[in-house]
């Protein structure tokens, strides 16, 4: 029990430092590359808390998809460090911090005022469910809880940190027959809100890739950035870009459409 | 009446009572001596391993382009590996001036743990027996049961060497490769674990241990999950960033790519990185795919080998396979990569495992399987 203390102790300053720093990083790309390592902190604290398919998750998710698109965009876009905190706008250096910690009083709130009473200190409910009946009975026993094995001849069980045998727990059959049984509602309201992201991105996607097309102006490669492609159609820089366009079509109507280009440009 | 709740029951497993663990080692100091000698002995089978590997892959393509290969260092060129970890140790390390200091200098690190942490879950024997030594060598130095989203897990962190390493070399070539790799990988990890998925369906857990086992009851995964398996063995080529996969590290395009900048030990770790990661690929796919430790039939000739042998002699036949497409295939295209990637193998993939999923619950519910 001790050390199991000690390790959460040891894990959670780090993640607390880590995600500190990452919002107070100048360099987004460092910002980034803390978070990651929010991340592998989190993830250790699920492992120490027996979660070992929320740990893999977590760290498959947000460690090596999002992040990585983050940096992907940062440097694909040549993001700067950006400028002090005090030099931002008032809304974000004054009122932001603000947020923030009303936020962390109200989280606070709720995990003592009605976790903690209810349920006698511990942090969930081990009564509501089978899975976490067996998750419990792993987790609070203290002896050494075996794994045995179901009807494929599969492994189910044993101890959080693996100590006593060489199996260490994992309940992701459980977990998987509670959500496509007990939670399904829930799960496929998730899978249809993630779907509409997924169209939205293509819509969004195909709709910049189709403007591209249409510019004869400019060159319509994909791997150019955004910098070089036109504005979006319907845009106020295109409406202004449109009028340039007309009135210089008036002043010098014979020079050719290249001209003209440089010619808005300039201004 | 259908009901969502009982359809998908029916093909879970029930939950029977505890039986007794192989070995249960309830002393916690004998536990972690035993884990830290486990370790030791399989961190030093997978270096000497991935030394002697880089001296094969050489001798194997020297071979097929008819040269010799290394041959003047020791006997047969044996000592080659040795020479050069030597030479790469004595080297200095350069930081640019452009550099991004602390990310410059972590980035190797960040791209060579990812690579050695998949070995801490391969079993080369059986992980519920004792192992050698009465227990002081374990089977497996952890037999987890989310072995397969372990696996996963690192792969798609070992992405982050290549993008911090491209980001702070200061140097357009490195952020190029390290651009044209992020892509790339995140691309080649979907694939890969979507074929990875089918394997899952059919054994009904992530346990690697207990994949086999069900192989050795059964059959090689290899034969009901082909296609799986193609995309899986293309996908692996492509996340460690070997030939004909290797762009990010194109020297026609890009002079070395993401570790141009790097140089001495800084350098070698990147390239024991690469290498190990190659393993780890190998001996997944050994023990996804080709029934791991366990032997191809439960018959005495073949039952005297011991286990760890037959996974090193399936583990040698898919390193032979990727030394033997690097000798033959020429380097895709990027816009090629990406279309493969997308357009062919996703597609497949996905398709291995819808008609794997229908064919496993149809088979549950005519009672074919439990």
């Amino acid at each position: 029990m001790v050390l199991e203390q000690i390790i959460f102790l040891v894990l959670a300053v780090l993640a607390t430092v880590s995600a500190l720093g990452m919002i107070s990083m100048k360099d987004p790309v460092h910002s980034a590359l803390l978070l990651v390592f929010t991340f592998f902190n989190l993830a250790a604290i699920y492992l120490v808390l027996g979660a070992e398919f929320l740990a893999a998750i977590q760290i498959l998710v947000y460690a090596g998809a999002i992040v990585v698109l983050f940096l992907f965009v940062m440097m694909l876009l040549q993001v700067r460090p950006g400028p002090s905190f005090y030099k931002l706008r008032f809304f974000q250096s004054r009122v932001g911090p603000v947020i923030a910690l009303v936020f962390l009083a109200e989280v606070l709130l709720v995990v003592f005022a009605s976790s903690f009473m209810l349920n006698g200190g511990r942090i969930t409910n081990p009564a509501n469910t089978q899975a976490a009946q067996v998750a419990a009975a792993v987790r609070y026993s203290t002896e050494a809880v075996v794994p045995f094995t179901d009807a494929n001849g599969n492994t189910v069980g044993g101890t959080g940190l693996g100590l006593k045998e060489n199996v260490t727990s994992g309940h992701t059959a459980l977990l998987g027959k509670e959500l496509y049984s007990t939670f399904l509602f829930p799960f496929e309201i998730a899978s249809l809100i993630l779907l509409i992201a997924a169209i939205g991105a293509i819509v969004i996607a195909r709709r910049s890739l189709e403007h591209d097309a249409g510019d004869e102006r400019g060159p319509t490669e994909v791997g150019r950035g955004l910098s070089l492609a036109g504005p979006m159609p319907g845009s106020p820089q295109a409406i202004e870009m449109e009028e340039l366009d007309k009135e210089l079509a008036a002043k010098n109507p014979k020079a050719g459409r290249g001209e003209e280009r440089r010619l808005i440009m300039k201004k | 009446m259908f009901s969502p709740a009982r359809f998908f029951e029916t093909g879970a497993a029930p939950i029977v009572a505890p039986e007794q663990a192989v070995n249960p080692q309830t002393d916690p100091l004998i536990w972690f001596l035993q884990t830290f000698i486990t370790l030791f002995v399989i961190m030093n089978v997978v270096l000497v391993t991935m030394a002697y590997q880089t001296w094969a892959e050489r001798k194997v393509i020297a071979r097929m382009q008819l040269r010799h290969g290394p041959n003047q260092t020791g006997p047969m060129g044996l000592l080659q590996p040795i020479a050069d970890a030597v030479k790469m140790l004595g080297k200095e390390f350069v930081v640019p001036r452009e550099a991004d200091k602390p990310v410059f200098m972590i980035a190797p690190i960040m791209s060579f743990i990812p690579a050695v942490a998949a070995f801490a879950i391969i079993p080369w024997g059986d992980a519920r027996s004792e192992g050698l030594l009465g227990g002081w060598i374990r089977p497996a130095i952890a037999n987890l049961n989310i072995g397969i989203l372990y696996m996963l897990a690192l792969s798609s962190v070992g992405v982050y060497g290549i993008i911090m390493a491209g980001y702070s070399s200061g140097n357009k070539y490195s952020m190029l490769g390290a651009l044209r790799s992020s892509g790339q990988v995140v691309s080649y990890e979907l694939t890969l674990g979507i074929s990875l998925i089918g394997v899952l369906i059919q054994s009904g857990t992530l346990n690697l241990n207990d994949i086999v086992r069900q192989q050795q009851a059964s059959i090689w995964f290899i034969f009901p999950q082909f296609f799986g398996f193609v995309v899986f063995l293309i996908s692996g080529i492509a996340e460690t960033n070997r030939n004909p996969f290797d762009l990010p590290e194109a020297e026609s395009e890009l002079v070395a790519g993401f570790h141009l900048e790097y140089s001495g030990m800084s350098f070698g770790l990147f390239y024991l990185a690469e290498y190990i990661s190659m393993n780890a690929i190998a001996a997944l796919a050994a023990i996804l795919f080709f029934g791991g430790w366990a032997p191809p039939f439960d018959i005495v000739p073949f039952t005297l080998i011991p286990g760890p042998i037959w996974l090193f002699l399936k583990f040698a036949f898919f390193l032979f396979l990727y030394y033997w497409i690097r000798s033959t295939l020429p380097r895709f295209r990027y816009d090629q990569l990406m279309g493969l990637a997308w357009k062919v193998l996703f597609p497949i993939a996905l398709a291995n495992l819808v008609i794997t999923a229908v064919v496993k619950l149809i088979g549950v519910h005519m009672g074919w399987w439990v």
